[in-house]
């Protein structure tokens, strides 16, 4: 074959409009001549590269909802994302057909997981480790034992009737159905019967405690040399291969999870606006970027409402925003500088309060409507994640504004060191994985 | 179980950020289009995350990763086998094996000399060049604006394509024997 034919082959090939015939011409002639070889593979680099710059060369902010996003790779941060997702859910599959499952995830409350296992509520569990990194879980065992884990903790699945808590805190509720359920820590084990009770595993310490809410559990040393039986609101720890009784007021309120935070949602009214395109939006994401002077058209901005009733303010101790980055898949992280800061703004301007979920730019609250309550950093080369603020400023604004309904906005300080950077994006109340925008209220001890 | 007995997992993740763009166009060379380069690479990327446990030497990474691509090509070929635009399994392998050897940092270089080519051809050029890794109708949709046929405007690409990589060639010959760089 002339060469000149070969490359026409290749070519056709290549943009995907050669015939059945063409092919089989090409791949014949492949097969036989190791320097077709050559320049067939020196073409598919070409290839590569050309589909780089065509990719490059797209403003990436243009692949919001356009046709061309579809085309496009998940790029860098993107695919490796894409790959610890796939591997989970890979995980789950090949555990489907393989181990039984032996637990449901019941619920999670502002969750975020790294976990070889599915976290998905709903998901079915098959014996394997779960470690939460933030918020709360519940896990339902078949048995019918119920641990509700706070992170930060893992949790190993063993079997219906047994869990190991290698580090962290969880309350465990055992119907009769499940006496007998054995909850391991590193250097102990409890055994239940008929209870609720908790279980913190202090890694630094080396040490693990155990507290009976109600019923009866017997709690024993890893060699099984010591042995109690604990009661009602009785209290042990696990030190150095002893059990020691403890005063339950001594422990710290990890123990009662649930108890004293209060969570509030944004219940959908969340949104984010472009300045020069008011149709570039997702339903999913609260987008937030700030460009270059001279590409600033694309700058976003997120505003999200919460609604504050019946809360005593006296009583609350704390108060912190959490946001759970996830990928955008929008513009290049190499274009950020290494660190980008974010504003949240508390909107005090009563005109300012009247955007609405679809609201555009102009209609949205900017900084000058209100104060500044914090800031956070997000790195470059993070795309998943909790963040937020837990500030003395967001207290007070909270406080001031007593109830009804209270607006935040989140800007990008910093900016892009080139155009087309990244654009952060945050979970909405629609993400299908990510939970949207947190308000944490942490009650005071009243002890 | 425990994740903690696992290797480094952003290590796996930094190794193939790095060597992304390598494998891309190592799957190009098997693969008919870049729909099946993509999901072929994720697929890859899945196993490579599955069976990160087997990789104890960074520096074997890219033939390690290759592997797994070309395994995963060969699974998507069986799935899509009726497709009759893909090369048999003989041609994938054969070539499989010769594009593996191909010398580190050529793909940069070429890309390098590809850029400074690119410059080279006029803005309405540069576009028809770049149009068919847009979307599957660029090219069409470009004939269509023009009022040419599909047919014309897909000849004048091969035209533009073949003075490309002619360029290409050339910039590295020159700047192989020193005449660039």
């Amino acid at each position: 074959m002339n060469s000149d034919r070969l490359r026409q082959l290749i070519d056709r090939y290549h943009l995907g409009i050669a015939s059945e015939d063409e092919v089989a011409e090409l791949d014949a002639e492949l097969r036989e001549d190791s320097h077709t070889r050559d320049v067939f593979i020196a073409a598919a680099r070409l290839e590569t590269n050309l589909y780089d710059e065509a990719i490059n060369a797209i403003p990436a902010d243009e692949s919001d909802g356009d046709p061309v996003s579809r085309r496009l790779p998940l790029r860098v941060i993107g695919a490796v994302a894409a790959m610890v997702c796939l591997a989970i859910l890979v995980a789950s599959l090949v555990g489907g057909r393989g181990p039984k499952p032996i637990a449901t995830l019941a619920s999670s409350e502002d969750a975020a997981w790294e976990s070889e296992l599915p976290t998905t509520p709903g998901a079915e569990l098959v014996p394997g480790s779960l470690r939460l990194i933030s918020g709360i879980a519940t896990i339902r065992f078949h048995s019918g034992a119920e641990v509700v884990l706070e992170a930060p903790s893992q949790l190993v699945l063993e079997s219906p009737m047994r869990g190991r808590l290698l580090v962290g805190a969880a309350v465990i509720d055992v119907p009769d159905s499940a006496i007998g359920f054995v909850m391991e820590t590193p250097n102990g084990y409890a055994v239940d019967h008929g209870t609720r009770f908790s279980v913190v595993v202090d890694k630094n310490q080396q040490t693990s405690s155990f507290e009976v809410i109600d019923g009866e559990i017997s709690v024993h040393t890893s060699e099984a040399k010591d042995e109690v039986r604990l009661k009602h609101q009785q209290a042990v720890a696990i030190a150095n291969g002893a059990i020691e009784t403890i005063d339950p007021t001594d422990l710290d309120g990890t123990l009662k999870p649930t108890a004293d935070v209060v969570r509030i949602g944004t219940n959908g009214q969340a949104t984010s606006a472009t300045r020069g395109h008011p149709k570039a939006r997702r339903r999913d994401m609260l987008l937030v970027k700030q460009g270059l002077p001279g590409y600033r058209d694309f700058d976003r901005r997120s505003v999200m409402a919460f609604k504050l009733d019946g809360i005593d303010w006296d009583s609350i101790r704390s108060a912190r925003l959490r946001l759970n980055l996830v990928p955008s898949g929008i513009g290049f992280a190499a274009r950020l500088p290494k660190a980008n800061r974010f504003e949240v703004f508390g909107i005090t301007n009563d005109t300012a309060l009247n955007w609405r979920v679809g609201s555009d730019w102009e209609s949205i609250p900017a900084p000058e409507d209100g104060v500044l309550l914090g800031t956070f950093d997000i790195p470059r080369s993070q795309q998943r994640g909790v963040f937020g603020i837990e500030t003395e400023a967001l207290l007070e604004f909270l406080n001031s504004q007593g109830a009804g309904r209270v607006s935040f906005l989140i800007t990008r300080q910093t900016t892009e060191l080139q155009n087309r950077s990244l654009v952060h994006a945050f979970a909405s109340d629609s993400h299908p994985e990510a939970s949207g925008p947190i308000l944490e209220l942490a009650i005071r001890n009243t002890e | 179980m425990s994740s903690e007995s696992q290797p480094d997992e952003s290590g796996l993740m930094r190794l193939f950020v790095r060597h992304e763009r390598e494998l891309r166009a190592y799957a190009r060379t098997l693969l008919p289009t870049w729909e099946a380069v993509e999901d072929t690479l994720q697929e890859a990327s899945v196993v490579m995350w599955k069976k990160r446990e087997q990789l104890d030497d960074e520096a074997a990474f890219l033939p390690w990763a290759k592997t797994i691509v070309r395994f995963e090509t060969l699974k998507t070929r069986r799935r899509v086998a009726r497709d009759r635009l893909m090369l048999s399994e003989e041609t994938i392998l054969l070539l499989a094996e010769q594009a593996a050897r191909s010398p580190d940092g050529v793909l940069d270089r070429e890309r390098n000399a590809l850029r400074h080519c690119l410059q080279q051809f006029s803005d309405e050029h540069r576009k028809l060049l770049l149009a068919p890794y847009l979307s599957d109708g660029a090219v069409r949709e470009m004939a269509e604006r023009s009022g040419r046929t599909a047919n014309s405007l897909y000849k004048r690409l091969g035209r533009l394509r073949e003075k490309l990589s002619l360029c290409v060639e050339r910039t590295l010959t020159t700047a192989t024997d020193g005449g660039l760089s």
